[in-house]
């Protein structure tokens, strides 16, 4: 769930700003730097594959962290030009970007 | 100040001034004193009756924790400003430093004025192309609001939407308030106010 979020974040929110003129980062706060909210999220189906791994750990669960977000930022372009026919090349697809294009 | 751009000689803590009332004025309108909370405002039973519209905009601003502690008066006196003007390593922003110019018409601007802005290019001391934060200040200048302020001079009372100033030649200058004066109170007329939302 937590991999899907940020996936849902490196798709449409998350964007570290380096200005040309003296490499500053220029949006270095959570005003300016945007991550996803409940509000952003709605809805996500994560399904539970009953198959403990045992062996990785006591409880039985698998984690694929990071893995989680790869295949959602993805999903998120692919379904984004699927709607509009736009295929955005560049993380973070905010609209300006798709109205550029 | 917790960036060093603002590094005053001395301040005033104007914390136990009775300002923090939301009141029925006469007209049929509301009165809110610069004082009170935006969390306050944002869920007192008269702002949420019969203004749902500033209601709104305050909660869709900032966080929780934040609302508790902004006060109505210093909501209006945010800067207006951008993360130029935040970050003191870069040297020219016309509001920080009057005159040495604006880093964010050559910079990232993506957010920034399209209206009331002034761009003379980058090195003017004219140029300006930031916005106001704040959420508030929209419902209140949509609302007609005005802005109760008291100072040497005695009383005066300001329309909203005159309180804060385009940068002009003067990009350093931010609202209409004079030397000295304090903000007390925003009242709000009764007319229009129904059931507006956004």
């Amino acid at each position: 769930m937590g991999g899907m979020t940020w996936g849902i974040s490196f798709a449409t929110h998350e964007d570290g700003i380096v200005d040309a003129s003296n490499g500053r980062i220029v949006n270095a706060s959570l005003a300016e730097y945007h991550v996803p909210v409940n509000a952003d999220v709605g809805v996500l189906d994560v399904s539970v594959i009953g198959i403990p791994d045992l062996k990785f750990n006591p409880v039985g669960s698998r984690g694929i962290g990071e893995i989680g977000i790869t295949g959602t930022a993805a999903a998120i372009a692919n379904a984004i030009y699927n709607a509009t026919g736009k295929r955005i090349r560049q993380y973070p697809i905010t609209p300006d970007k798709l109205l550029a294009s | 100040m917790k960036y060093q751009v603002e590094q005053p000689s001395s301040l005033v803590d104007i914390n136990h001034l009775a300002l923090a009332e939301v009141r029925q004025t006469e007209g049929g309108g509301i009165s809110i004193g610069a004082m009170a909370r935006n969390s306050d405002v944002a869920n007192h039973p008269l702002v949420r009756t019969n203004y749902p519209l500033l209601s709104q905009a305050l909660l869709s601003g900032a966080s929780p924790q934040l609302r508790n502690m902004a006060s109505t008066g210093g909501n209006l006196m945010q800067r207006t400003r951008c993360y130029y003007f935040n970050d003191v390593s870069f040297a020219a922003c016309n509001k920080r430093n009057p005159g040495s110019g604006c880093a964010a018409l050559e910079g990232y601007n993506r957010i920034h004025a399209i209206l009331g802005q002034t761009d003379k290019g980058s090195n003017s001391g004219e140029t300006c192309i930031a916005t106001h934060p704040s959420d508030m200040c929209v419902a209140m200048a949509a609302l007609q609001a005005k802005v109760e302020v008291e100072g040497r001079g005695g009383k005066r009372i300001i329309p909203f939407a005159e309180f804060h100033r385009l940068p002009g030649s003067d990009p350093s200058r931010d609202t209409t308030l004079r030397e000295g004066e304090l903000i007390t109170a925003v009242t709000l007329p009764s007319d229009g106010r129904d059931d507006l939302g956004h």
